[in-house]
C-alpha cells in the first residue's frame, strides 16, 4: 500500500517537472539572428529615401500571407489595404515583402536587434496585422510585391490594431512624417542605379523597335 | 593621438532659462514654484529640433579638423526600439538660434540602440576634410539638436541632474576612460574568439563567388593589416563566411551581412546597386562587411562601419579602437564565457 502510494507520488513529481518543462520551452524567445545592411545611399536624407522608393503610402495590413526565402534570408509577406499614397498610385490591396522573419524556429531581422520583442513575447519587428503604417517601398515585377525599405525612416506605424477607422483619416492628415515625405516628395533624389537601369531598359526597348 | 586635442570642461554653466525658454520647441517647461521664481524643468517625453541639449565651455582654445577629431559625451534614454536613427546636433555660440551664422560645428550620434535606461553614448563631431571647427576659452557653446525626426524615431531623453538642472555633456577624446567607452559591437557581451562575427578560432575562413575579387582582395588586405585575426580561403565545407553576389532592384542595400544559424555566415554584394562604380566604392563596400562579419556593427561617419553608403577604403578612428578592443584586448579571451 505504502509503496503503491510512494509510486503514485513519483508519478505526479514526473509530470509536474515534464509540464513546467513544456512551459518553458514554449516561453523561451526565439533565437535572433540579424542581417546588418549597407544602405544603398544617404537614406537620412528623405529626398534620397522618397527618391529611391518605388511608392510611398500609407496602408492597413489586412494579414500575414507567408514567408519566402530566396537565398537572402527568411522574407515575409503582408497583405496591405492602402490608404493614401503619397508617391505612386497604388490602388486595392498590395502585397508587402518584409525582409526578416521566422526560419526553423529562429527570428532574422534586419537592422537594430534591440527590443524586437515586446514585454509580452510578441515579436513588434514584423508588421502587425490589423496596423496601419506609412510605408516606402521597392516594387519587385517578377514576385509583383513591394519590398519594405529597412532604413528606419522608411516606416511609421501610424495606428494599431484598435484605432478607430475614422480617426484614421484625421491621423494620417495630421501626422508629420506624412507632411514631411509628401514636402521631400517634390525634390526627390533618384538613384544613380535606378537612373542607369531605366537607361539601359529604354535603350532595350528602342533596340527592339528597331 | 587624440589626447593631443584634449578637451576639457572647465565648467558646465546654468542654462539660460530666459533666453532658452523665448525659443518654441524647447525642452523647458516654464513652470513657478511658489516664490513665483521660474523653475526649468526637464521634459523627459523627448527631444525634438530646437532643444537645447546641453552648454560647455573649454580651457583652451582648440581646432577639431577630420584628421583631429572629437567627441561629446552624453546619457541617453529612448524608447526607439527599432525605429531609432541618426541624430544631428548643431554646436553654437548663440543662445537663441539652433543654426546660422553663429553655427560653429555640426555633430552626429549614430543610430542608438534603444535602452529603457540611461547609458553613456557619444556624438562625434564631423567637419569635412579641410574644415575646421575652432573652440574659443571665451565663449559658451550650446547643444541643440538641429533635425527634427519626429514620433518616428521614438523618444529620446538625456539625463539630467535632478538637483541642478544641468546636463551632463562632458567632452571627452578618443581613448580617454577607455574601460567605459563604448564600443560599436555586433554582440557587446562578445569577447571570445570562439563567438565574433564570423571569426572562430581567431580566424575567418572565407569562401567566394564574388566577380568583384579585386576588391575584395583589397579590402581583405586592409582588414588583415590590423593583425590579430586570420582571413584565410577555403574550400567549400570549412568555411565561416561565403562571399557572393546576388542582383536584387527591391531591397535597399549595396551589401548585406547575414549571420546565420549554422556557418557559413553571409555577405551579399547587391550588383544592381554596385555594378557600375567604382573600384574604391565597391571595395568600400566590400570592406564594411567584412568589417560585420569581424564583429564590429554600425558606428560614426568618417569609418568603414558608417552604415550609409560612404566610401571609406581605410578604417577610421573609431574601426580601430572598435578592432583593438574587440581582438586585441587585455582581458583574457573566453572570460565571459565562463
Amino acid at each position: 500500500m505504502i509503496k503503491n502510494k510512494f509510486i503514485l507520488l513519483l508519478m505526479c513529481l514526473g509530470l509536474v517537472i515534464a509540464l513546467e518543462s513544456v512551459y518553458q520551452h514554449n516561453d523561451r524567445e526565439p533565437q535572433v539572428f540579424s542581417i546588418h545592411p549597407r544602405y544603398a545611399a544617404d537614406f537620412s536624407d528623405d529626398r534620397v529615401l522618397v527618391g529611391a522608393s518605388h511608392n510611398v503610402f500609407v496602408g492597413r495590413v489586412i494579414e500575414k500571407m507567408g514567408a519566402t526565402e530566396r537565398g537572402i534570408g527568411p522574407e515575409t509577406q503582408f497583405r496591405i489595404e492602402v490608404i493614401e499614397n503619397i508617391k505612386g498610385e497604388l490602388k486595392g490591396t498590395v502585397i508587402v515583402n518584409q525582409q526578416g522573419g521566422f526560419k526553423d524556429g529562429s527570428l532574422y531581422i534586419i537592422g537594430a536587434t534591440s527590443d524586437i520583442l515586446t514585454a509580452d513575447g510578441k515579436n513588434s519587428h514584423l508588421l502587425e496585422p490589423g496596423a496601419t503604417y506609412l510605408l516606402a517601398t521597392r516594387f519587385n515585377k517578377s514576385e509583383k510585391w513591394h519590398t519594405l525599405n529597412p532604413y528606419p525612416t522608411a516606416r511609421k506605424l501610424i495606428a494599431s490594431g484598435d484605432a478607430d477607422p475614422d480617426d484614421l483619416g484625421f491621423l494620417i492628415g495630421n501626422d508629420p512624417r506624412v507632411k514631411e515625405l509628401k514636402d521631400a516628395y517634390k525634390n526627390e533624389i533618384l538613384l544613380e542605379a535606378d537612373l542607369k537601369n531605366s537607361m539601359l531598359n529604354r535603350c532595350r526597348f528602342a533596340d527592339r523597335e528597331q | 593621438m587624440v589626447k593631443k586635442y584634449i578637451f576639457r570642461i572647465v565648467a558646465i554653466v546654468f542654462l539660460n532659462f530666459y533666453a532658452c525658454s523665448s525659443q518654441a520647441g524647447l525642452i523647458y517647461d516654464q513652470s513657478s514654484d511658489d516664490s513665483g521664481e521660474i523653475v526649468p524643468t526637464y521634459a523627459h517625453d523627448g527631444f525634438y529640433r530646437g532643444t537645447v541639449v546641453t552648454i560647455f565651455t573649454v580651457a583652451q582654445s582648440q581646432t577639431i579638423s577630420k584628421a583631429a577629431p572629437a567627441e561629446i559625451k552624453f546619457e541617453f534614454k529612448s524608447d526607439c526600439g527599432t525605429d531609432c536613427v541618426d541624430l544631428f546636433f548643431d554646436i553654437t555660440t548663440c543662445s537663441d538660434a539652433p543654426d546660422g551664422a553663429c553655427r560653429v560645428a555640426q555633430m552626429i550620434a549614430p543610430q542608438h540602440e534603444s535602452a529603457n535606461s540611461y547609458v553613456p553614448y557619444r556624438v562625434s563631431m564631423y567637419p569635412s576634410a579641410g574644415e575646421t571647427y575652432v573652440f574659443d576659452p571665451a565663449l559658451t557653446y550650446y547643444v541643440w539638436m538641429s533635425r527634427d525626426c519626429g514620433h518616428s524615431c521614438g523618444r529620446y531623453s538625456l539625463r539630467s541632474d535632478a538637483d541642478k538642472n544641468l546636463f551632463y555633456g562632458n567632452i571627452m577624446t578618443g581613448g580617454e576612460d577607455e574601460e567605459e567607452r563604448e564600443h560599436f559591437l555586433i554582440d557587446k557581451d562578445c569577447r571570445s574568439r570562439d563567438t565574433c562575427g564570423s571569426v572562430r578560432d581567431g580566424t575567418i575562413a572565407w569562401m567566394s563567388a564574388t566577380s568583384y575579387s579585386e576588391e575584395l582582395g583589397n579590402a581583405l588586405s586592409v582588414w588583415r593589416s590590423l593583425g590579430h585575426v586570420d582571413l584565410e580561403l577555403v574550400a567549400d565545407g570549412h568555411a565561416t563566411l561565403a562571399i557572393s553576389d546576388v542582383d536584387l532592384r527591391d531591397v535597399s542595400w549595396s551589401g548585406a551581412w547575414n549571420s546565420n544559424v549554422s556557418l557559413p555566415d553571409d555577405i551579399f554584394l547587391n550588383s544592381y546597386f554596385l555594378e557600375g562604380s567604382s573600384e574604391s566604392a565597391i571595395q568600400a563596400a566590400i570592406s564594411h562587411e567584412l568589417g560585420h562579419a569581424l564583429g564590429l556593427d554600425h558606428s560614426m561617419p568618417g569609418n568603414i562601419m558608417y552604415s550609409d553608403q560612404t566610401q571609406h577604403l581605410y578604417p577610421g578612428p573609431e574601426d580601430i579602437a572598435d578592432y583593438q578592443y574587440l581582438w586585441s584586448s587585455e582581458v583574457p579571451l573566453h572570460e565571459n564565457n565562463e
